[in-house]
């Protein structure tokens, strides 16, 4: 049966009367939302139009004044309006980042004639991390870490952190690379973005050894995608490990994630010269692995360790390996390393072998025009 | 001083600056977005005294059309003086424009002063 009207505080409201008003406040709704987005969109074109208008002259007058020494910043800022100044302040963005020298010093002065060091120092106190984010992005362009310290601001996130540690490196008022490093990584959970993660990198050349001490106190309670960005950065490190302890590497090759035990697989490629991670029950237990995706990262692994053990170990593993992509990904390892395998010893994996040398040979051809000789 | 350069690069605010620097010094330039553009210009006859390519443009970077100048692709000198715009950090850019045939290169954020003096030095020799 249908319904004939609703009741509520004693009356009664036909059906059609309750539909009416529903479609109303609907259509009243969109047509809201419609002059709205149309007012909004009229009002934002409006805005770029007059900045595009504007922005030209004030590229040419900028890029007079960055290459004239004796320019004065403060009267020419004072003689602009409140948009010009916003231009001004877009366009500086743009070439802090891509000029040194004498041109930057110039910018980061008209940055300071533009009260930007203030204002940033303000947005510092915001509730908001993207203001946060914003004004410590300035305060690096500007070369200004003594504002942070003025303001005793603490970082809060990760973000926050990879931006104070990038401001003070950049600077170079960070007491040692260690210090920088235990701002990032000492009580962090969550991962960096991709700007914290080459921060990371970035200070960790400096002084590899602390990276490894505080992965080694704190890498038990990191989060899986952290402690997969940390092993990639020491698997970029190169060889200069030299007498850091590693154990947490290896413990790392024993972890729940196969993702984890890949990534360190990959960053012990380095460190095959230290004889105090390449025993022979290690190789035996690392080939053993039963995800055919660490088993890649190890071929590949002891192909950058590249001596005579670590490629025997890598070829009678090759003899057995079961799964074609891990066959496949550590052919491509050794034939990035060896031109030419003995047939006896491809053995159990020729086919493999023949389309990785195949391969090899051809990539090769199309990058640097010549052949391989067989 | 003097001459033309032609600048190829996809970032503008780069293209207004090296520009600006380089007309402010007597140059006369002439600027692409990218590495097609260039090809094509190059294709219709323009013959510039130097060229500052980027590494990494759309469509054609520059060290493609960089082996295109070499190779005889395009019909303008093949040894035309090129100078290669890197970003710092990717060093590896840096050999392979050796390799492909590049006579000088600057690691961006540059010194305006280090690119002016590397434009003079590729024109005078």
């Amino acid at each position: 049966m249908l319904l004939q009207g609703v009741s509520a505080l004693g009356y009664t409201v036909p059906l059609a009367v309750v539909l009416a008003v529903l479609a109303l406040l609907v259509g009243i709704g969109l047509a809201v939302m419609f002059w709205l987005t149309l007012a909004v969109s009229v009002s934002r074109s409006v805005r770029d139009t007059r900045r595009e208008r504007v922005q030209s002259d004030l590229r040419d007058q900028l890029l007079d004044r960055m290459f004239d020494p004796d320019a004065e910043w403060d009267e020419w800022v004072e003689g602009l309006s409140r948009r010009e100044r916003s231009v001004v302040e877009s366009l500086l963005d743009e070439y802090l980042r891509e000029v040194d020298g004498r041109q930057a010093e110039r910018l980061r002065d008209l940055g300071t004639a533009l009260e930007i060091p203030e204002r940033a120092a303000r947005r510092l106190g915001s509730r908001n991390e993207f203001d946060r984010l914003t004004a410590l992005t300035w305060l690096t362009l500007l070369q200004a870490p003594e504002t942070v310290q003025e303001t005793d601001f603490t970082p809060q996130t990760s973000r926050e952190r990879a931006s104070v540690a990038r401001l003070q490196y950049e600077n170079g008022t960070l007491d040692d690379p260690r210090e920088g490093l235990s701002l990032l990584l000492e009580n962090a959970e969550t991962e960096f973005t991709v700007f914290g993660q080459d921060t990371l990198y970035r200070i960790a050349t400096d002084d590899p050894g602390a990276l490894f001490d505080i992965a080694a106190a704190n890498f038990r309670e990191w989060s899986r995608p952290l402690l997969i960005q940390v092993l990639l950065v020491c698997r970029h490190l190169g060889t200069s490990v030299t007498t850091e302890e590693l154990s947490w590497l290896t413990v790392t090759l024993e972890h729940d994630s196969e993702a984890v035990r890949a990534a360190a697989a990959e960053a012990l490629g380095n460190v095959g010269w230290r004889s105090d991670i390449r025993d022979e029950g290690f190789l035996t237990r690392v080939v053993a692995d039963p995800s055919p995706q660490v088993r890649g990262a190890v071929y590949e692994m002891l192909a950058d360790w590249g001596d005579e053990t670590a490629i025997a170990a890598l070829t009678d593993s090759l003899a057995f390996e079961t799964d074609t992509r891990a066959r496949l990904t550590g052919a491509n390892a050794l034939v990035r390393h060896r031109s030419t395998l003995d047939s006896a010893v491809a053995r159990g994996f020729a086919d493999t072998w023949a389309w990785s040398s195949e391969h090899a040979k051809y990539d090769r051809l199309a990058r640097t025009g010549s052949r391989v000789s067989d | 001083m003097g001459g033309e350069v032609l600048v190829v690069d996809d970032d503008e605010p780069i293209r207004m600056l090296v520009s600006h620097r380089l007309r402010s010094a007597g140059y006369e330039v002439r600027v692409c977005e990218d590495g097609r553009e260039a090809a094509t210009l190059l294709e219709g006859g323009y013959e510039p005294n130097l060229a500052i390519l980027d590494v990494m443009m759309p469509r054609l970077n520059g060290t493609r059309l960089l082996r295109m100048v070499r190779n005889g692709e395009l019909p303008v000198d093949a040894d035309l003086p090129v100078i290669m715009l890197t970003s710092r950090g990717r060093e590896e850019d840096v050999v392979e424009g050796f390799e492909s045939g590049a006579n000088d290169y600057v690691t961006k954020p540059f010194r305006a002063a280090e690119l002016l003096a590397r434009v003079q030095k590729c024109v005078a020799t």
